[in-house]
C-alpha cells in the first residue's frame, strides 16, 4: 500500500523490522526534502521522522536512507480528573444545537482543601512508538514521579494529587494541575486599572468596558463582559454573552482553557481549549486549539485545530481548519527544553568523566603510597604533609563528583517532565479524528472554507453536511455520512463515560 | 556487551547503507578500507558480525577467519557474511570453501543486511530509547560514587 502511494514522487519506502525501520529508495530522479516529507506523511509515517538522512538520497552512489525508525519511550500517565466539565461535554453540546441556555459551570471547577485533584488512571509505561503513529505498550514503569504534575497548591498524596487549599482547579495543556482561591467581586471596570492577582476571580455582574484582567486561573462571570482584555490561565465563562460593541481596539480574550458563553459579538477570541456558545458568534475572529462549538456562525472568522460543530454559518464567514491555523507555542518551547536539557547532559558527562579520572589518579597515587610502604615492611604508617594533603583533594575531588551528578540528577528529571509535558500537549492536541466540520443545519452561499492546501467558496446553500480534512492530500471531503465522525469519536466518549463512573464512585 | 559489527569494503554505497543501518540500531561498528595482517581492530573481543568484500586481492581471509575464531565452544562464533558484486570472481568462488553464515551481492539491499542481521543479533534490543541510557549512566555514576565513599570511609580511619 505504502508502494503505490509513493511511485508518484519517485521514492518507494521499504518497512523494515515489522515496520520499525523505513527506508526510501529512489526510483529515478532524486526526490526533494519537501516531496520526501509528502510521501512519508502519505503514507501515515508521523513518528521518529530523521530529517537530518533525508539528502544523504541526494548523492548518486546512495539509492537507500533510513527515515524513520521505531524508539521507546516512558508515557506519562493517564488520569482520572475530578474537576471540570469534561464528563458533562456531551449533555453541553447537545443544548447547544438546540439552542437551550448555559447554567454556570464555576461549581465543577471548585474543589475542597485536601480533596483529590487527579489520580492514576494509567501508570507511566514504557512504550514503543512505531513510524506509523502504532503505540506498543510494555512494562509499567516503577517510579512514580507525580510532582510534576503539581502546579500551584497541590500537592502529591500516594497514588493522586490533592489540593492544598479551597478554590478553583484547572488543568494546564501539558497535564499539571493549579487551584487558586476565588475572589468574588460585583463588578470590574476600567477604574480597577490592572488586575493581575494570583487568583481565580467570580464577578456577580459585568466586566464593563476597557477593563483589564489578568488571571492565572478560571474567571466565572455571571454578568456580561463588554470591550475589555480579558487573560486567564484556566477557563473563562460568561452567562449573558460577550460583547465589543463599542469596537475598542485592544479588546481581546486569551484563555488557556476553554471559553463559555450564550454569545461572541465583535471580539477577538483565542482559546487553548474549546469555545462553547449556546447562541451565536457574530462578527469575531474566533480561535481554538481545540474544537468550536456554535449554535450558529455569522460575519466571523473561525480559526479551529480540531473541530467545529455548529447549526448554521452564515453570511461571509470564513472557516480555516487543521492544526496549521493554531499556532502552538508549548510544544516548540517543550521541545527546545528537551534538547536544552540533552545538551546539558551531554556537558555534564564530560564533567563527570574528569572529575572521575582526576579522582582515580589521585587514587592510585595513594594506594601506591600505602603499597610502598607494605612492601617496606612498615608496620606504622608515616603521614607526611604531602600525603594527608593528597587526602584532602580526594576527599575534595569526591566532593565534586557528588554535586557534579547530582546536577546531572536534576537535569535529566527536567528532561523528563518537559518530555511528559510535550506528551501530553500532544494527546490533547492530536485528537483520535481528522479535523472536521458538521454543520446540522445549512452553509449559507458565500462562506469561505480552507485548509492550508484547499479553498472552497461555497456558491449554493449545503445542507446538513460533514466536512472532514482528509490527512493524505490535505483537501476538504464533503459528505452527508455522519456515520463517519461517530466511528472516529468511538474511543473518546467512552473515555468520557468511564471518567464519569470513576469520578461517581470516587464521590 | 554492545555488539560490534566490523565492515570490510571500500565501496561507498554498501558503507553508507551499512552507517545508517548501525546508526539506527545503535551497533557499535568499524570500518575496514582495506585488510591487511597488522589491522587494529579496537574492542575486538566484541565483535559479533563480520560483513567482508571477498573480492579485495590483498585480503587473507584464512587469516581473518582464524583471528575471530572462538577458542571455547561456548562462546557464540563471530558470524562472517561475504559481500561479493560478481558470482564468477575467483576470489570469491575460493572463499565460498570457507565456513560462513551468508552472501550478499551488491548492490545490497536494507531488507536483505536486515535479514542478515537478524539472523545473528537481537535487533529489537537494539531499538532506540533514550530515557533508559540516561537512567543506566546514572547508576554506573552511582555505582562509582559508593565503592569510592567506602574507600574514603576506610581511608579515613589511618588518617585520623
Amino acid at each position: 500500500m505504502i508502494e503505490q502511494k509513493e511511485k508518484q514522487v519517485e521514492v518507494k519506502l521499504i518497512p523494515v523490522m515489522n515496520g520499525k525501520l523505513v527506508f526510501a529508495e529512489k526510483q529515478g530522479g532524486t526526490p526533494t526534502n519537501g516531496a520526501l516529507l509528502a510521501a512519508l506523511k502519505n503514507a501515515g509515517i508521523v513518528e521518529g521522522i530523521l530529517e537530518s538522512s533525508f539528502s544523504l538520497l541526494a548523492r548518486n552512489d546512495v539509492n537507500q536512507v533510513l527515515v524513520a525508525r521505531a524508539y521507546y519511550q516512558d508515557e506519562p500517565p493517564y488520569f482520572n480528573v475530578y474537576f471540570g466539565i469534561e464528563p458533562f461535554l456531551d449533555e453541553i453540546l447537545s443544548g447547544i444545537l438546540k439552542g437551550k441556555p448555559f447554567i454556570s459551570f464555576e461549581e465543577k471547577f471548585l474543589v475542597k482543601r485536601n480533596a483529590p485533584l487527579l489520580s492514576i488512571k494509567e501508570p507511566f509505561t514504557k512504550v514503543l512508538k512505531y513510524p506509523d503513529g502504532r503505540i506498543e505498550k510494555h512494562d509499567i514503569l516503577n517510579y512514580n514521579k507525580l510532582d510534576i504534575f503539581c502546579g500551584k497548591n497541590s500537592v502529591v498524596y500516594e497514588d493522586s494529587i490533592i489540593s492544598l487549599i479551597d478554590g478553583s482547579a484547572h488543568r494546564t495543556l501539558d497535564g499539571r494541575v493549579y487551584v487558586y482561591p476565588v475572589i468574588t467581586v460585583k463588578g470590574v471596570g476600567e477604574i480597577h486599572g490592572r488586575v493581575n492577582e494570583e487568583i481565580s476571580v467570580k464577578v456577580t455582574e459585568d466586566i464593563h468596558s476597557h477593563s483589564y484582567l489578568d488571571s492565572p486561573s478560571n474567571v466565572f462571570v455571571e454578568g456580561a463582559i463588554h470591550s475589555s482584555y480579558i487573560k486567564t490561565g484556566g477557563s473563562l465563562q460568561a452567562l449573558e454573552g460577550i460583547d465589543n460593541t463599542k469596537e475598542v481596539e485592544s479588546s481581546k480574550i486569551v484563555s488557556n482553557g476553554m471559553v463559555i458563553a450564550p454569545y461572541i459579538k465583535k471580539y477577538k477570541v483565542s482559546a487553548k481549549g474549546k469555545v462553547v456558545v449556546s447562541e451565536g458568534i457574530h462578527d469575531s475572529l474566533v480561535i481554538s486549539h481545540d474544537e468550536v462549538w456554535a449554535n450558529f456562525i455569522a460575519n466571523s472568522e473561525i480559526r479551529c485545530g480540531n473541530g467545529l460543530i455548529t447549526n448554521h454559518i452564515q453570511g461571509n464567514s470564513r472557516i480555516f481548519i487543521g492544526p496549521n491555523y493554531v499556532k502552538d507555542d508549548n510544544l516548540s518551547f517543550f521541545n527546545t527544553q528537551i534538547k536544552l536539557f540533552e545538551k546539558k547532559m551531554a556537558s555534564q558527562e564530560f564533567v563527570i568523566k574528569e572529575i572521575k579520572d582526576r579522582l582515580e589518579k589521585e587514587k592510585q597515587t595513594l594506594l601506591g603510597y600505602f603499597l610502598r610502604l607494605k612492601e617496606a615492611g612498615k608496620k606504622r604508617i608515616i603521614l607526611d604533609s604531602s600525603i594527608v594533603r593528597l587526602f584532602e583533594s580526594i576527599k575534595l575531588s569526591f566532593k565534586n563528583y557528588q554535586q557534579a551528578v547530582d546536577t546531572y540528577q536534576k537535569n535529566f528529571d527536567n528532561y523528563l517532565a518537559n518530555k511528559s509535558y510535550l506528551t501530553i500537549c500532544k494527546r490533547q492536541l492530536h485528537k483520535i479524528h481528522e479535523p472536521y466540520i458538521k454543520v446540522l443545519g445549512r452553509i449559507e452561499p458565500g462562506v469561505i472554507i480552507a485548509t492550508p492546501v484547499h479553498v472552497v467558496k461555497v456558491s449554493k446553500q449545503l445542507e446538513h453536511v460533514l466536512i472532514i480534512l482528509d490527512p493524505l492530500t490535505g483537501r476538504l471531503r464533503f459528505t452527508k455520512d455522519f456515520s463517519i465522525l461517530k466511528n472516529q469519536q468511538k474511543e473518546t466518549s467512552i473515555n468520557c463515560e468511564a471518567l464519569v463512573q470513576n469520578s461517581m464512585q470516587q464521590t | 556487551m554492545a555488539a560490534k559489527i566490523l565492515i570490510i569494503d571500500n565501496d561507498e554505497s554498501t558503507l553508507q547503507l551499512f552507517i545508517q543501518v548501525a546508526g539506527a540500531l545503535n551497533l557499535d561498528y568499524q570500518i575496514i578500507h582495506n585488510w591487511i595482517r597488522t589491522t587494529a581492530i579496537e574492542d575486538k573481543d566484541n565483535v559479533q558480525v563480520i560483513f567482508v568484500n571477498v573480492e579485495f586481492k590483498s585480503l587473507d581471509l584464512q587469516l581473518l577467519l582464524r583471528q575471530f575464531q572462538k577458542q571455547s565452544h561456548d562462546e557464540k562464533q563471530v558470524s562472517v557474511f561475504y559481500l561479493f558484486s560478481k558470482s564468477f570472481n575467483r576470489s570469491y568462488l575460493a572463499a565460498k570453501r570457507f565456513p560462513h553464515a551468508g552472501e550478499l551481492k551488491k548492490p545490497i539491499k536494507a531488507e536483505e543486511l536486515f535479514d542478515a542481521l537478524n539472523s545473528c543479533l537481537d535487533l529489537e534490543k537494539q531499538i532506540n530509547y533514550p530515557e533508559e541510557n540516561y537512567r543506566q549512566k546514572i547508576q554506573q555514576f552511582h555505582a562509582y560514587y559508593s565503592v569510592t565513599k567506602e574507600l574514603i570511609n576506610k581511608l579515613e580511619a589511618y588518617f585520623d
